[in-house]
Protein backbone atom coordinates (compact mmCIF):
# COMPACT_ATOMS: atom_id res chain seq x y z
CA UNK A 1 0.00 0.00 0.00
CA UNK A 2 0.79 3.47 -1.20
CA UNK A 3 1.77 6.47 1.37
CA UNK A 4 -1.41 8.37 0.03
CA UNK A 5 -3.56 4.85 1.11
CA UNK A 6 -2.16 4.60 4.33
CA UNK A 7 -3.20 8.34 4.48
CA UNK A 8 -6.25 7.98 3.62
CA UNK A 9 -7.02 4.90 6.16
CA UNK A 10 -5.61 7.15 8.65
CA UNK A 11 -7.26 10.28 8.21
CA UNK A 12 -10.96 8.60 7.45
CA UNK A 13 -10.53 6.03 10.40
CA UNK A 14 -9.52 8.84 12.74
CA UNK A 15 -13.04 11.05 11.56
CA UNK A 16 -14.85 7.55 12.22
CA UNK A 17 -13.37 7.20 15.72
CA UNK A 18 -14.27 11.05 16.17
CA UNK A 19 -17.76 10.42 15.37
CA UNK A 20 -18.35 7.88 17.58
CA UNK A 21 -17.19 9.39 20.21
CA UNK A 22 -19.33 12.06 20.09
CA UNK A 23 -21.58 10.12 19.74
CA UNK A 24 -20.55 7.68 23.22
CA UNK A 25 -20.61 11.65 25.01
CA UNK A 26 -24.44 12.62 23.44
CA UNK A 27 -25.60 8.66 25.16
CA UNK A 28 -24.36 9.85 28.43
CA UNK A 29 -24.91 12.99 28.38
CA UNK A 30 -28.65 13.98 26.48
CA UNK A 31 -31.65 13.61 29.11
CA UNK A 32 -34.34 11.19 27.86
CA UNK A 33 -34.43 8.01 25.58
CA UNK A 34 -35.66 10.02 22.33
CA UNK A 35 -32.48 12.34 22.10
CA UNK A 36 -29.98 9.07 23.10
CA UNK A 37 -31.71 7.61 20.12
CA UNK A 38 -30.96 10.37 18.08
CA UNK A 39 -27.38 10.67 18.80
CA UNK A 40 -26.86 6.92 18.01
CA UNK A 41 -28.88 6.77 15.40
CA UNK A 42 -27.00 9.47 13.32
CA UNK A 43 -23.82 10.04 14.49
CA UNK A 44 -22.79 6.71 15.28
CA UNK A 45 -24.10 5.69 12.18
CA UNK A 46 -21.94 7.86 10.05
CA UNK A 47 -18.65 7.17 12.58
CA UNK A 48 -19.20 3.53 11.25
CA UNK A 49 -19.48 3.98 7.79
CA UNK A 50 -16.16 6.07 7.57
CA UNK A 51 -14.86 3.70 9.76
CA UNK A 52 -15.91 0.57 7.52
CA UNK A 53 -14.92 2.79 4.20
CA UNK A 54 -11.39 2.73 5.86
CA UNK A 55 -11.41 -0.94 5.97
CA UNK A 56 -12.26 -1.05 2.67
CA UNK A 57 -9.45 1.11 1.54
CA UNK A 58 -7.00 -1.29 3.49
CA UNK A 59 -8.17 -4.08 1.70
CA UNK A 60 -7.96 -2.79 -1.60
CA UNK A 61 -9.53 -5.64 -3.35
CA UNK A 62 -12.68 -5.68 -5.70
CA UNK A 63 -14.69 -8.09 -3.99
CA UNK A 64 -14.32 -7.22 -0.47
CA UNK A 65 -14.69 -3.94 -1.82
CA UNK A 66 -18.19 -4.99 -2.89
CA UNK A 67 -19.08 -6.58 -0.12
CA UNK A 68 -17.95 -3.62 2.10
CA UNK A 69 -20.03 -1.64 -0.18
CA UNK A 70 -22.87 -3.96 0.73
CA UNK A 71 -22.61 -3.91 4.43
CA UNK A 72 -21.85 0.02 4.36
CA UNK A 73 -25.39 0.39 2.62
CA UNK A 74 -27.27 -2.06 4.77
CA UNK A 75 -25.77 -0.29 7.86
CA UNK A 76 -27.08 3.27 6.20
CA UNK A 77 -30.44 1.44 6.01
CA UNK A 78 -31.04 -0.55 9.07
CA UNK A 79 -29.06 1.63 11.86
CA UNK A 80 -31.83 4.97 11.82
CA UNK A 81 -34.49 2.31 10.95
CA UNK A 82 -33.79 0.38 14.27
CA UNK A 83 -33.71 3.14 16.08
CA UNK A 84 -36.91 4.34 14.86
CA UNK A 85 -38.60 1.52 16.11
CA UNK A 86 -37.57 1.52 19.17
CA UNK A 87 -38.61 5.09 19.54
CA UNK A 88 -41.44 4.25 18.66
CA UNK A 89 -42.02 1.53 21.24
CA UNK A 90 -40.96 3.88 23.39
CA UNK A 91 -44.12 6.45 22.47
CA UNK A 92 -46.15 3.61 22.51
CA UNK A 93 -45.79 3.12 25.74
CA UNK A 94 -46.12 6.74 27.08
CA UNK A 95 -42.37 7.79 27.78
CA UNK A 96 -42.80 11.18 27.58
CA UNK A 97 -40.15 13.45 26.03
CA UNK A 98 -38.66 15.60 27.95
CA UNK A 99 -38.78 19.36 27.43
CA UNK A 100 -37.13 22.59 29.57
CA UNK A 101 -40.31 23.56 31.30
CA UNK A 102 -41.37 19.77 32.69
CA UNK A 103 -37.71 18.78 33.84
CA UNK A 104 -39.94 16.99 37.11
CA UNK A 105 -38.07 14.36 37.96
CA UNK A 106 -35.55 15.18 40.73
CA UNK A 107 -32.79 12.43 39.79
CA UNK A 108 -31.45 14.86 37.27
CA UNK A 109 -31.10 12.21 34.90
CA UNK A 110 -34.20 13.44 32.76
CA UNK A 111 -36.36 10.71 32.07
CA UNK A 112 -39.52 11.41 33.28
CA UNK A 113 -41.88 8.04 33.02
CA UNK A 114 -44.79 9.06 34.32
CA UNK A 115 -47.32 7.53 31.38
CA UNK A 116 -50.91 8.03 32.40
CA UNK A 117 -52.60 5.38 30.89
CA UNK A 118 -55.51 7.67 28.89
CA UNK A 119 -52.60 9.88 27.61
CA UNK A 120 -50.64 6.96 26.23
CA UNK A 121 -53.70 5.69 24.58
CA UNK A 122 -54.82 9.06 23.50
CA UNK A 123 -50.82 9.85 21.65
CA UNK A 124 -50.93 6.35 19.97
CA UNK A 125 -54.58 7.13 18.35
CA UNK A 126 -53.17 10.29 17.15
CA UNK A 127 -49.87 8.17 15.82
CA UNK A 128 -52.19 5.97 14.16
CA UNK A 129 -53.49 8.04 12.07
CA UNK A 130 -50.60 8.73 10.26
CA UNK A 131 -49.77 5.14 9.53
CA UNK B 1 4.34 -4.49 10.90
CA UNK B 2 3.33 -1.56 8.63
CA UNK B 3 2.06 1.66 10.06
CA UNK B 4 -1.28 0.52 8.63
CA UNK B 5 -1.90 -2.23 10.01
CA UNK B 6 -0.57 -0.50 13.46
CA UNK B 7 -3.25 2.08 12.58
CA UNK B 8 -6.04 -0.43 11.75
CA UNK B 9 -5.10 -2.63 15.49
CA UNK B 10 -5.14 0.49 17.58
CA UNK B 11 -8.49 2.02 15.66
CA UNK B 12 -10.34 -1.57 16.45
CA UNK B 13 -8.81 -1.17 20.23
CA UNK B 14 -10.35 2.39 20.41
CA UNK B 15 -13.63 1.25 18.85
CA UNK B 16 -13.59 -1.39 21.68
CA UNK B 17 -13.52 0.91 24.22
CA UNK B 18 -15.84 3.04 22.59
CA UNK B 19 -18.20 -0.22 22.85
CA UNK B 20 -17.47 -0.73 26.89
CA UNK B 21 -18.58 3.42 27.21
CA UNK B 22 -21.77 2.65 25.09
CA UNK B 23 -22.30 -0.78 27.23
CA UNK B 24 -22.47 1.75 30.31
CA UNK B 25 -25.88 3.24 29.14
CA UNK B 26 -26.70 -0.30 28.66
CA UNK B 27 -26.67 -0.95 32.38
CA UNK B 28 -27.53 2.11 34.03
CA UNK B 29 -30.17 3.07 31.44
CA UNK B 30 -33.43 4.02 33.03
CA UNK B 31 -35.70 2.63 30.35
CA UNK B 32 -36.06 -0.70 28.64
CA UNK B 33 -35.77 1.64 25.43
CA UNK B 34 -32.49 2.97 26.70
CA UNK B 35 -30.97 0.06 27.51
CA UNK B 36 -32.00 -1.23 23.52
CA UNK B 37 -30.44 1.66 21.55
CA UNK B 38 -27.76 1.16 23.60
CA UNK B 39 -27.32 -2.76 22.80
CA UNK B 40 -27.87 -1.21 19.02
CA UNK B 41 -25.52 0.65 19.04
CA UNK B 42 -22.87 -1.70 21.08
CA UNK B 43 -23.62 -3.96 17.95
CA UNK B 44 -23.01 -1.77 15.38
CA UNK B 45 -19.62 -0.91 17.20
CA UNK B 46 -19.20 -4.86 17.00
CA UNK B 47 -19.69 -4.99 13.09
CA UNK B 48 -16.64 -2.20 12.51
CA UNK B 49 -14.40 -3.72 15.06
CA UNK B 50 -14.85 -7.43 12.74
CA UNK B 51 -14.19 -5.61 9.49
CA UNK B 52 -11.28 -3.92 11.17
CA UNK B 53 -9.56 -6.74 12.85
CA UNK B 54 -9.98 -8.28 9.26
CA UNK B 55 -8.58 -5.54 7.49
CA UNK B 56 -5.46 -5.74 10.07
CA UNK B 57 -5.00 -9.21 9.78
CA UNK B 58 -5.68 -9.84 5.82
CA UNK B 59 -8.50 -11.65 6.13
CA UNK B 60 -11.28 -11.32 3.77
CA UNK B 61 -13.23 -13.53 5.51
CA UNK B 62 -13.94 -11.55 8.20
CA UNK B 63 -16.27 -9.17 6.07
CA UNK B 64 -18.53 -12.15 5.88
CA UNK B 65 -18.98 -12.55 9.83
CA UNK B 66 -19.71 -8.45 10.13
CA UNK B 67 -22.58 -9.07 7.28
CA UNK B 68 -24.50 -11.55 9.07
CA UNK B 69 -23.94 -9.30 12.67
CA UNK B 70 -25.27 -6.69 10.99
CA UNK B 71 -28.18 -8.49 10.12
CA UNK B 72 -28.81 -10.07 13.39
CA UNK B 73 -28.44 -6.96 15.16
CA UNK B 74 -31.05 -5.15 13.14
CA UNK B 75 -33.42 -7.82 13.70
CA UNK B 76 -32.81 -7.91 17.80
CA UNK B 77 -33.51 -4.40 17.43
CA UNK B 78 -36.97 -4.57 15.74
CA UNK B 79 -38.25 -7.97 17.88
CA UNK B 80 -37.34 -6.01 20.68
CA UNK B 81 -38.90 -3.19 19.95
CA UNK B 82 -41.77 -5.06 19.04
CA UNK B 83 -42.16 -6.93 21.81
CA UNK B 84 -41.87 -3.86 24.16
CA UNK B 85 -45.44 -2.76 23.31
CA UNK B 86 -48.26 -4.77 23.08
CA UNK B 87 -49.84 -4.00 19.89
CA UNK B 88 -46.50 -4.57 18.08
CA UNK B 89 -46.89 -2.25 15.45
CA UNK B 90 -43.99 0.13 15.36
CA UNK B 91 -42.78 0.39 11.84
Amino acid sequence: MTAVGTIAVLGILMTGVAFTAVAVVGLFRLPDVYTRAHATSKSETLGALLALTAAAVAFGGVTTTVKIAALTLFLLVTSPTAAHAIVRSADDQGITPWTRNHADDASGDGVSTGPEPDEGSDRAGTWGEWT
Amino acid sequence: MTLMVDALIIGAAVFVALGLGILGRAVLGPTVQDRVVAVNAVGTVTVVVIVLAGAALGEPGFVDVALVYALLNFLVSIGLSKMLVERGRVI
